[in-house]
């Protein structure tokens, strides 16, 4: 037997880290979803009637919508109906400072390793905590108010700054757009805001990290991001699910507004509960992300380590409507054990000399299937649009499988559009290497694949790069070895 | 400190060594010479323990243990090092971010605390200077785009990082010029102390010019069939390896 | 009152009227029906709108050699021919290379329906004839083999379906261009499918040649089994047409095969040409390599969709594909899908593609050299297209795609 079959065999399945639950209370609405449980969560959130109108206008869209089917991926049909659409973890009441909030939620990020408090602060990066679709602290809004720089909740923007919700609200990722974003749209319940004005370098990372905690819930959070002209935000978002028998839905929706000279980047390490060996649990996530590009000179980054979800169905996507705006998606997506990944962007070029720039890395282990799906349109008027795409598979064990779905449409003569795709395996010859530099084969296949994922982790802020890599490792464990 | 007796080892059925017997000291430098194919990487990579390689009879004693028991990494905390011929290449990893974690495991292994960065920065900084080495090689991706003498140097800066007690350098000239070699050669012999011992394998005496061996063997179809000192290998370059393969013709 | 009748219809009435080996293709067909707008497979390339416009509308099918002559550049080939003409295998001009049979195909190609494009089992319903190629074991055809279609569409809309199969024994080897060829000015589909089948060690060199026609709209289809050992090569040049799709499905079904196809398509206004290619190992240690280059110009509509599919245990695989275009002008447009599959771990495969204009970077080298803008232009067009055919090997054909390709490249602005 191979050196490469055994250390397959003989790596032992780690649990999923984050698999604790916390007994928080919660304010639930009742299973089911119909018209009523719309008006439950947007009277829940004491929302303004534009918003009720405009979420029943989503979910009678929604009604009449059918489920996606074209992913590589195989799932039992979601039953809508046995699914909890709002929760709340209780009390909730106003939070003036961290002090009051409850101290088990504070356990709760301490685990995550994420500290709300002073810690934090030192490391700079203000923080927005979502669980179970509810925001329950943002760290660091004084300072930021200073700089006009607005990072809340969803909730909280909605009556803080309605004219801004109102104008943005489904300007990138309209109702309609989807299935699961119109049923995002429909019954959202929190999700972070954030609005950086003219000319502002937000002086810190913004984060959010959600979470879903009670059982039967799914989660519809909604994010959005407002960069005005010359301003520049890095933005970060993390997540984790306790681990739970039955599968959990997690539809959010990110829509980011870039304007002119404006700078966004946006970097994920997403963690959900990814399901046990067999595939018994896990997140469904179906993730509508998509950012314009509005104003000429804009950019928008994507950067995304997908090791969690049991199925993931996402594509941050890019409209680069503005002259010389450009858009990056940097992405590795690990699968292993029984996960199934369909992931990743569209580029579309409407503006003339856009550019943009593709490197997605795909892992499977085990017996996950892990898909790359991606197109780059350039419409007639880009003139000198640029795209370069390199997606790369590697492949451990021979019961997973790794694909290639690009979709490359060019409809200008003056664009310059290059794919390149490759599928890999490590060596045998580096694995002994590493061993015979006394490294042992677990770390040895970790140092490996972080080293082939490294032009995306460079990608990643500083602190969220380490974190990616020791997640890497992790889901690594129990795959190789 | 290494006691090799009646080694036999194969690869996919193929029998390549038929009874190595040899014995090496602390403080020795050996030399193991001999004709292409004659099994000279196979016992470095037999040594190393690599696993395409199946050793169906005979014993290795490495200080005290049965080394051919231990898994390749275990065999590296122990002490050996194995300087590649063809040194892989490994897309994303520095040789910087390797050395540390290896460094680290090694320790681990033997109960010793962490190397901090500073320290292993500064022991970085000395042996960089030891092989010639630039610091920008070493945020470069391992091996990657390296030319033949950058990667034979990073071996041997790596055997310098590492400090082995048995050391094997698997064709460590072949590629070199002579510039190179000498780098190379030197920064062997400034690591060569009375503690540790040398395996170079070569099939040109050039190298033994610059790593001068206490003993040369001759490997040939799997056996070492003639022992000596240095004489031996200038009589090799000398004569070639045609009469040692005459007078084994003549024995069998 | 045909006109009336819906093509689903039409296909219902042909089930009393086909041989029974045909009622599955013909369930299978009512069951998927052709593809309609949205379907993955043919969302550039609305085939089923054009082939419910023509048919029904066809005359009734005329032979008429007398109107044909050769195309020029297999008058004085020496080769051997053989003629398909409208839809109708004439075996009595047939000029059958000496050792091998050929016979007409009345067999239906399709033993499992399921699964085929609907187009394939359309032919498998309607095909009229076709040829039936027998090479025997050892046995090597030394001048190639030439299949002309001809489709006369002279004096009324033409619809036709043709169906080839080419049997290589063990260690044979064989060389076959297949042509069309098109006379009238009329509308047409027609439709053509084949089936090869290479036995251990056998060597099939194939050359698809779609040069000439307009007003006709296109299907062909091939389907090619390898045993161990085989090698298979082919060349689909397309430079003529409104619509064409072929459809090229390798299966490697056993190891040590080797699979060869490279393609070269040139589309100028209101043509639209579509190639999806489909390489599957099965088994492992078979190579395969692929390689598509387009030119659009005008308002030619360029698809490329190139599947490789490496199922679990075919290790050892090498498979490389590649797919590069050329648009020359603001209305031109590419489609273009390359898509991996992998299941096994050991395996090297990598695609590639790329659509862009001219490498101004060369295209600068040239004039700075004293060559005219538009001569620089067109010499690296044809440097494009010589990347392919280059390697195409009667001398005859070689010669004269390169002429034409070249004639084309300068004829008119760009």
């Amino acid at each position: 037997m191979s050196s490469d079959n055994q250390i397959l065999e003989e790596f032992t399945s780690k649990e999923y880290e984050h698999g604790w639950t916390v007994d928080l209370e919660s304010d639930q609405a009742p299973k089911g979803l119909n018209e009523d449980t719309v008006r439950f969560i947007s009277h829940k959130k004491n929302e303004p009637d534009w918003l009720l109108q405009w979420r029943l206008k989503a979910f009678r869209h929604w009604q009449k919508m059918e489920e996606p089917n074209w992913a590589n991926v195989n799932y039992p049909a979601i039953d809508y109906q046995d699914i909890i659409y709002y929760s709340a973890p209780k009390p909730k009441k106003e939070l003036s400072s961290l002090d009051e909030v409850d101290p088990e939620l504070l356990a709760t990020f301490e685990k995550l390793g994420i500290s709300l408090d002073e810690q934090k602060r030192l490391s700079g990066v203000a923080v927005d905590a979502v669980i179970d679709s509810v925001s329950v602290a943002t760290t660091f809004k004084d300072t930021l108010g200073k700089l006009g720089v607005i990072f809340c909740s969803f909730s909280e923007a909605v009556k803080e700054h309605p004219e801004l919700i109102r104008e943005y609200l489904g300007s990138v990722v309209p109702m309609t757009d989807n299935y699961f974003a119109a049923l995002n749209s429909a019954v959202f319940s929190d999700g972070s805001f954030c609005y950086i004005p003219k000319g502002v370098r937000c002086p810190m990372e913004l984060s959010t990290y959600f979470r879903i905690n009670a059982a039967n819930t799914g989660q519809f959070e909604r994010t959005l991001i407002i960069a005005e002209e010359g301003s520049y935000v890095s933005y970060l978002e993390g997540c984790t699910a306790p681990m739970r028998d039955e599968n959990q839905l997690h539809a959010a929706v990110v829509e980011i507004y870039v304007k002119g000279s404006a700078e966004v980047k946006y970097s994920t390490v997403q963690n959900w509960y990814p399901g046990n060996k067999e595939g018994v649990g896990g997140i469904y996530n179906f993730v509508t992300k998509r950012a314009i590009c509005a104003g000429d000179h804009a950019k928008i980054s994507w950067t995304q380590v997908e090791t969690g979800s049991s199925i993931t169905w996402k594509y941050p996507s890019c409209i680069l409507k503005g002259d010389y705006s450009i858009g990056e998606f940097y992405s590795v997506a690990v699968t292993n054990n029984m996960q199934q990944a369909d992931t990743g962007t569209k580029m579309i070029h409407i503006g003339k000399h856009t550019r943009s720039r593709i490197v997605s890395k795909g892992v499977s282990v085990g017996r996950s299937q892990n898909s790359y799906r991606g197109q780059v349109k350039i419409t007639k008027k880009a003139d000198g649009a640029r795209n370069f795409s390199q997606c790369d598979s590697l492949l451990m064990g021979s019961q997973c499988g790794a694909h290639t779905f690009p979709y490359i449409d060019v409809e200008n003569k003056s664009a310059q559009v290059e794919h390149e795709a490759t599928t890999s395996k490590i060596g045998e010859d580096q694995i002994f290497y590493c061993t015979q530099r006394g490294i042992d084969e677990e770390s040895a296949v970790a140092l490996i694949v972080n080293g082939y994922c490294k032009e995306v982790l460079n990608q990643l802020p500083m602190e969220f790069a380490v974190e990616a890599q020791k997640l890497l490792a992790l889901t690594l464990e129990g795959s190789v070895g | 400190m290494l006691k090799i007796t009646n080694l036999h080892a194969s690869v996919e059925g193929k029998e390549i060594l038929k009874g190595i017997n040899l014995e090496i000291k602390a403080g020795e430098v050996h030399a193991i010479m001999g004709p292409n194919g004659s099994g000279k990487s196979t016992l470095a990579s037999v040594l190393a323990g690599r696993e395409e390689y199946e050793t169906t009879k005979g014993e290795v004693n490495y200080m005290g243990k049965d080394l051919l028991e231990l898994a390749a990494e275990d065999r590296a905390r122990e002490g050996v090092f194995l300087a590649f011929q063809y040194p892989i290449e490994i897309p994303g990893v520095s040789t910087t971010n390797f050395l540390k974690t290896a460094i680290n495991q090694i320790r681990e292994y033997r109960g010793e605390e962490q190397l901090d960065a500073v320290t292993f920065l500064s022991r970085m900084k000395e042996k960089m200077k030891l092989v010639e080495i630039d610091q920008s090689l070493l945020s470069r991706s391992l091996n990657e785009g390296f030319s033949g003498g950058e990667k034979k140097r990073n071996e041997i800066f790596q055997m310098a990082m590492l400090e082995p007690k048995l050391a094997i350098l698997d064709e460590t000239d072949s590629g070199l010029d002579i510039d190179a070699l000498k780098i190379v050669a030197n920064g062997v012999n400034k690591l060569k102390t009375k503690d540790n011992a040398t395996i170079v394998v070569t099939h040109y005496q050039r190298l033994l010019d610059y790593i001068v061996p206490d003993f040369v063997h001759v490997l040939y179809k799997g056996r070492i069939v003639k022992s000596g000192t240095k004489d031996l290998a200038l009589e090799l370059e000398a004569k070639g390896y045609d009469w040692i393969k005459e007078e084994v013709k003549e024995t069998v | 009152m045909q006109a009336t009748l819906s093509l689903k219809e039409k296909i219902e009435e042909l089930r009393e009227k086909i041989p029974e080996a045909r009622i599955n293709a013909l369930d299978e067909l009512l069951h998927v029906g052709l593809p309609a707008r949205k379907h993955e497979e043919y969302k550039y390339t609305p085939l089923t709108r054009f082939y419910e416009e023509i048919s029904g509308k066809a005359g009734k099918t005329e032979i008429r050699p007398d109107r044909y002559t050769d195309p020029e550049f297999i008058l004085k080939a020496d080769t051997h021919k053989l003629y398909i003409i409208n839809g109708m295998f004439d075996a009595e001009t047939a000029d059958i290379p000496k050792g091998i049979t050929v016979k007409t195909n009345d067999t239906p190609g399709l033993k499992n329906p399921k699964g085929h494009d609907a187009f394939d089992l359309l032919n498998d319903v309607l095909f009229t004839s076709g040829c039936n190629i027998m090479v025997p074991a050892n046995f090597t055809v030394e001048k190639p083999l030439v299949i002309i279609n001809v489709i006369d569409k002279a004096s009324s809309v033409s619809e036709s379906h043709i169906s080839n199969r080419i049997h290589m024994g063990q260690n044979a080897e064989l060389t076959i261009i297949e042509v069309q060829h098109y006379i009238g000015e009329n509308e047409s589909f027609d439709s053509s499918v084949s089936n090869y089948h290479l036995e251990k060690d056998a060597r099939l060199n194939s050359y698809t040649v779609q040069v000439d026609g307009n007003n006709n709209y296109h299907y062909n289809s091939h389907h090619v089994h390898q045993e161990s050992g085989s090698v298979y090569n082919n060349f689909t040049m397309t430079l003529s047409g409104k619509m064409l799709r072929n459809n090229h499905n390798v299966t490697l079904d056993d190891s040590h095969c080797e699979t060869n196809l490279l393609g070269f398509y040139f589309a100028d206004d209101q043509q639209h040409i579509d190639n999806h290619t489909t390489v599957d190992h099965r088994k492992p240690d078979s190579n395969s390599n692929e390689l598509y280059k387009g030119i659009l110009k005008g308002t030619g509509k360029g698809v490329f969709n190139g599947k490789i599919y490496v199922r679990p245990h075919a290790q050892n695989t090498l498979a490389y594909q590649s797919n590069k275009n050329i648009l020359l002008s603001d209305e031109a447009t590419v489609h273009t899908k390359p898509q991996l599959e992998i299941w096994a771990d050991d395996v090297k495969c990598s695609h590639g593609c790329t659509a862009g204009q001219l490498d101004n970077e060369a295209l600068f080298y040239l004039r700075s050299r004293g060559l005219s803008e538009d001569y620089a232009k067109a010499y690296l067009l044809n440097a494009f297209a010589s990347e392919i055919t280059d390697e195409i090997k009667p001398a005859f054909l070689k010669d004269y795609l390169s002429d034409l390709i070249h004639h084309k490249l300068s004829s008119n602005d760009r």
